[in-house]
C-alpha cells in the first residue's frame, strides 16, 4: 500500500542537501532558498507517494534544477550549459552522499594552503568581502585578487581530484 | 583560454562558492520546513505556470500545444479590441509595475477583480472588506491613514482609519505578501493574529501607530517575513524586541522613531544574523506630524530623552546598511563597535549623532567595505578627518552637512582621490556652486545589448534603465520615471547612455509600440538587474525573447 508523503520530514530530510545542490549551480543564496521551498511544494503535489530516499532526491534535484533553469532563462544558452554541467559534475562528485566526500577532500585541501592564498579564501569566502576590500587589505589590485581567486580555486580542484582519485 | 577552459572555471567558481562558504565562512542551508508548511498548507504549489515534463515532448503534444496558443492569441487579441483603458493597467499590474490607489469606498466595485496591489486611503472597515471580496488575489495591500504625514492641504482629505476588526478580512487574503498598515491608529493590534493565517507575507509595515508588545508577539508565526518596519510606533518595549529577535528570517528592519527603547532590551536583535539593512534613527523621539481629530494622541516621549546607545549594537555580520541619525547620544566608540561588529556595512548613517568625533570617523574606515559614510550635523567632527577620508580605498561617498570648516581645498583633494563630497550651505551659493564644480557627481555609463527572437533581432524596442523602487514617508513611490532610453536598431542592438553613480539598477527592455492590448501605454516584457561600478564597464546586455 502506497505510504503518502510526509512533507515535514521530506524537508527535514534533504533540505541541506538541496540547497548545496542549488548552490552548486550557481543559485544566490537568496534564490536557492526560494528554489528549495519551490521545490519542496512540487514535490508534495507530484511526487505521490513516498518512493524511498534515492528517488525522493533524485526527483527534488530534478525539480529544483527545472525550476532554476526557468528562473535563469533570460540569461541565456551559455547559462543552460552551465546549469547542464553543473548538474552532472554534482551527480558524478557529490550525488551520493550530498557533497560529503567532496566536502571533506576541500577541508583537507585547505589545510595545505598557505599565505595569501589562504588569507585570500579567508578574506573572500570566510568573511564575506567583496573583491575591492581583499584587494584594499592586501595591498592589491582587484583584478589581482580576481587572478588570484581564480588561481586558487584550480589549485583546489586539482587537489580534491587528486584526493578523490586516490581514495577511490 | 578555450570554451571549455572557461566553462571549468566557471563551475570551479560555483561550486567552490557553495562549499568555501559553508567550509570557511560557516554558512549552512536555512531551514525552509516552517515555510513549506505554512506555503502547502495555504493552497501554494509552488510554481504558478506549469511545469515542462522532464522528458521529451511528443508531437501530438506540441500539436495541441500550438493549437492552444493559437486559440489563446485570438482570444486575447479580441478581448483586447473590446476592452478600453483598463485592459493596460491589468497587464502592466500583472508585472509588479502598478498599484492601484483607491480614496473612495465607491471605487471598490469598479476594481478589476484580479487586482494584485491596492492602497486605499481614509477608508474604513466596511470599505476593506469590501475590497477583500472584490479582490482576494491581492498580493499587496497598503491601508493608509492621513496621520502619518502632513495632509496635502489641495486635496483636503480627512484622516479615517480602520479598526482591528479590518484584521480578520485582511487575514482572508492568502495571496498576500506586503501588507503596510500607515498612520491606522485606531487599531490597538488585538486582532493582529490573523495575519497568521497569511503564509506568503514577506514585507509587513505598521508604521505611524502604537502596538504594545502582545501585539507584536505574533511576528514569530510569520514564516515568509523578510522585512518588518515599525517606524513611529511608540508602544512596544523589552517583550517586543524579543519577538522581533526570533523572526531569524529578517533581512530588514526598520525601528525608526520608535521607543523608547532601552539599550539592553536589544540583545535578543544578536539572533538577527541575516539582518542587510537596519533602520535605528531616531528612537525614542516622537517623529508623529500630526494627529487627526477624533484619532488617539500618539505616545510622545519628551524631545531629548535619551536614545539608544552603543550598548544596544549587536553583531551583525551580514548588515551592509545602518542609520543611527539623530541618535542623539550615541557614543564617539559607535565607530569601534561597528568596525568590530559588522564588518559587512557599506552605508553608514549618523548624521545629529552629537558625540561622535574625528576618532569615530577614523574606526568607521576601518571597515572594509564602507562605501558611503553621512555624518551631517555632528560637530565634533572636523578638518582632521580629511586625510584619512581622501586615503580610505573603497569610500566613495561621504556627507558633511554644513561642515563649517570644510574648505574648497578640502573638497578638492577628496574629489581627486574619487570621492563624492556634498556640503549643505544654502547662505554662501559661490560655494556650493564651487563644490559642484569639483565633485564627480556622476559619468556617463554606456550599457550596450541586444534584442533577439528565435535567432532574429527584434527592431524597436526600448531599453530603459530605472532606478530601484523608493519609500518615502511610508508609502511607496510607484512608477519611478526612466533615467534614460535608448531604442534596439535594424541589428536589434542598443546603446545607452545615462550620467548615472555606482549603483544597483534595472534595466528594462519595454514594447511602446501602440497594441491592442495595451493601447498606448509602454509595457515591459523583460528586466534585468544591472549593478554599476566605477571602473568597470558593464558586460553586454543581451535579450533572448520567447
Amino acid at each position: 500500500m502506497p505510504v503518502p508523503i510526509d512533507l515535514a520530514a521530506l524537508v527535514r530530510r534533504h533540505q541541506a542537501g538541496l540547497w548545496r545542490y542549488l548552490r552548486a549551480l550557481g543559485a544566490p543564496e537568496d534564490l536557492a532558498e526560494d528554489l528549495m521551498q519551490d521545490t519542496f511544494l512540487v514535490a508534495m503535489d507530484r511526487l505521490g507517494e513516498d518512493r524511498g530516499d534515492a528517488a525522493a532526491a533524485a526527483f527534488l534535484r530534478r525539480t529544483a534544477r527545472h525550476l532554476l533553469l526557468r528562473r535563469r532563462r533570460d540569461l541565456g544558452r551559455r547559462e543552460a550549459i552551465l546549469i547542464d554541467l553543473a548538474d552532472a559534475a554534482w551527480r558524478r562528485d557529490c550525488g551520493e552522499d550530498d557533497g560529503e566526500l567532496w566536502l571533506a577532500s576541500l577541508r583537507a585541501c585547505l589545510d595545505r594552503l598557505e599565505g595569501r592564498a589562504r588569507e585570500v579564501v579567508q578574506r573572500f569566502y570566510g568573511e564575506g568581502q567583496d573583491r575591492a576590500a581583499v584587494a584594499a587589505a592586501m595591498g592589491m589590485k582587484a583584478n589581482g585578487v580576481k587572478t588570484l581567486l581564480q588561481r586558487v580555486r584550480a589549485a583546489l580542484r586539482g587537489c580534491i581530484e587528486q584526493r578523490i582519485g586516490g581514495a577511490a | 583560454m578555450n570554451g571549455s577552459d572557461r566553462h571549468a572555471e566557471e563551475l570551479d567558481a560555483r561550486r567552490l562558492d557553495w562549499a568555501l562558504r559553508e567550509v570557511v565562512g560557516g554558512r549552512r542551508a536555512p531551514d525552509v520546513t516552517a515555510a513549506v508548511l505554512a506555503r502547502a498548507a495555504a493552497g501554494d504549489r509552488g510554481v504558478t505556470e506549469p511545469l515542462e515534463p522532464h522528458a521529451g515532448t511528443s508531437r501530438g503534444r506540441w500539436l495541441l500545444l500550438a493549437a492552444v496558443f493559437v486559440l489563446g492569441l485570438a482570444t486575447a487579441f479580441g478581448v483586447g479590441w473590446l476592452r478600453q483603458h483598463d485592459g493596460a493597467d491589468d497587464r502592466r499590474e500583472a508585472q509588479g509595475d502598478l498599484v492601484r490607489i483607491v480614496t473612495r469606498a465607491a471605487a471598490i466595485a469598479s476594481l478589476p477583480a484580479a487586482s494584485k496591489a491596492v492602497e486605499v486611503h481614509n477608508l474604513d472597515d466596511a470599505a476593506v472588506a469590501a475590497l477583500v471580496a472584490r479582490c482576494p488575489d491581492l498580493e499587496h495591500l497598503c491601508v493608509f491613514a492621513s496621520t502619518a504625514t502632513a495632509r496635502p492641504a489641495s486635496v483636503g482629505d480627512r484622516a479615517v482609519s480602520i479598526t482591528d476588526d479590518a484584521l480578520v478580512a485582511i487575514g482572508s487574503l492568502r495571496h498576500l505578501r506586503r501588507l503596510e498598515l500607515v498612520g491606522v491608529q485606531h487599531v490597538t493590534g488585538a486582532k493582529l493574529r490573523e495575519l497568521e493565517r497569511l503564509p506568503l507575507l514577506e514585507h509587513l509595515a505598521l508604521t505611524f501607530l502604537d502596538l504594545d508588545d502582545d501585539s507584536l508577539q505574533v511576528l514569530p508565526r510569520l514564516p515568509s517575513l523578510r522585512e518588518l518596519d515599525l517606524e513611529s510606533n511608540q508602544g512596544f518595549g523589552a517583550r517586543g524586541l524579543e519577538a522581533i529577535g526570533a523572526c531569524p528570517g529578517l533581512r530588514v528592519l526598520s525601528l525608526a522613531g520608535s521607543g523608547p527603547l532601552r539599550d539592553d532590551w536589544f540583545a535578543p536583535l544578536a539572533r538577527l544574523t541575516r539582518l542587510e539593512s537596519l533602520n535605528l534613527q531616531a528612537i525614542g523621539l516622537s517623529r508623529r506630524l500630526l494627529f487627526a481629530e477624533g484619532m488617539p494622541a500618539p505616545r510622545t516621549p519628551e524631545f531629548g530623552e535619551r536614545g539608544i546607545g552603543v550598548a544596544a549594537l549587536q553583531p551583525w555580520p551580514a548588515l551592509r546598511h545602518l542609520s543611527l541619525a539623530n541618535t542623539l547620544n550615541i557614543e564617539s566608540s559607535v565607530g569601534a563597535r561597528l568596525a568590530r561588529d559588522c564588518p559587512a556595512l557599506q552605508n553608514v548613517v549618523l548624521d545629529v549623532c552629537l558625540q561622535i568625533d574625528d576618532g569615530t570617523v577614523a574606526d568607521l574606515l576601518s571597515l572594509p567595505q564602507l562605501r558611503s559614510l553621512s555624518v551631517r550635523g555632528c560637530p565634533e567632527v572636523t578638518a582632521a578627518s580629511i586625510p584619512r577620508l581622501v586615503t580610505a580605498t573603497p569610500l566613495r561617498e561621504v556627507h558633511l552637512g554644513k561642515a563649517p570648516w570644510l574648505t574648497l581645498e578640502h573638497a578638492g583633494r577628496l574629489a581627486r582621490a574619487g570621492k563624492r563630497v556634498t556640503c549643505e550651505r544654502p547662505d554662501d551659493p559661490a560655494f556650493e556652486a564651487a563644490l559642484a564644480a569639483l565633485t564627480p557627481v556622476s559619468v556617463d555609463r554606456v550599457l550596450r545589448g541586444r534584442v533577439m527572437r528565435d535567432g532574429r533581432p527584434v527592431i524597436g524596442m526600448v531599453a530603459a534603465l530605472y532606478a530601484p523602487l523608493e519609500r518615502s514617508n511610508g508609502v511607496q513611490v510607484r512608477v519611478t520615471a526612466a533615467l534614460a532610453t535608448a531604442v534596439a536598431g535594424d541589428d536589434g542592438r542598443f546603446v545607452l547612455t545615462a550620467a548615472v553613480p555606482p549603483g544597483e539598477y534595472e534595466l528594462r527592455l519595454e514594447d511602446h509600440r501602440p497594441s491592442p492590448l495595451a493601447g498606448s501605454q509602454p509595457a515591459w516584457v523583460a528586466r534585468r538587474a544591472v549593478t554599476i561600478r566605477d571602473g568597470e564597464t558593464v558586460p553586454d546586455l543581451d535579450f533572448v525573447l520567447r
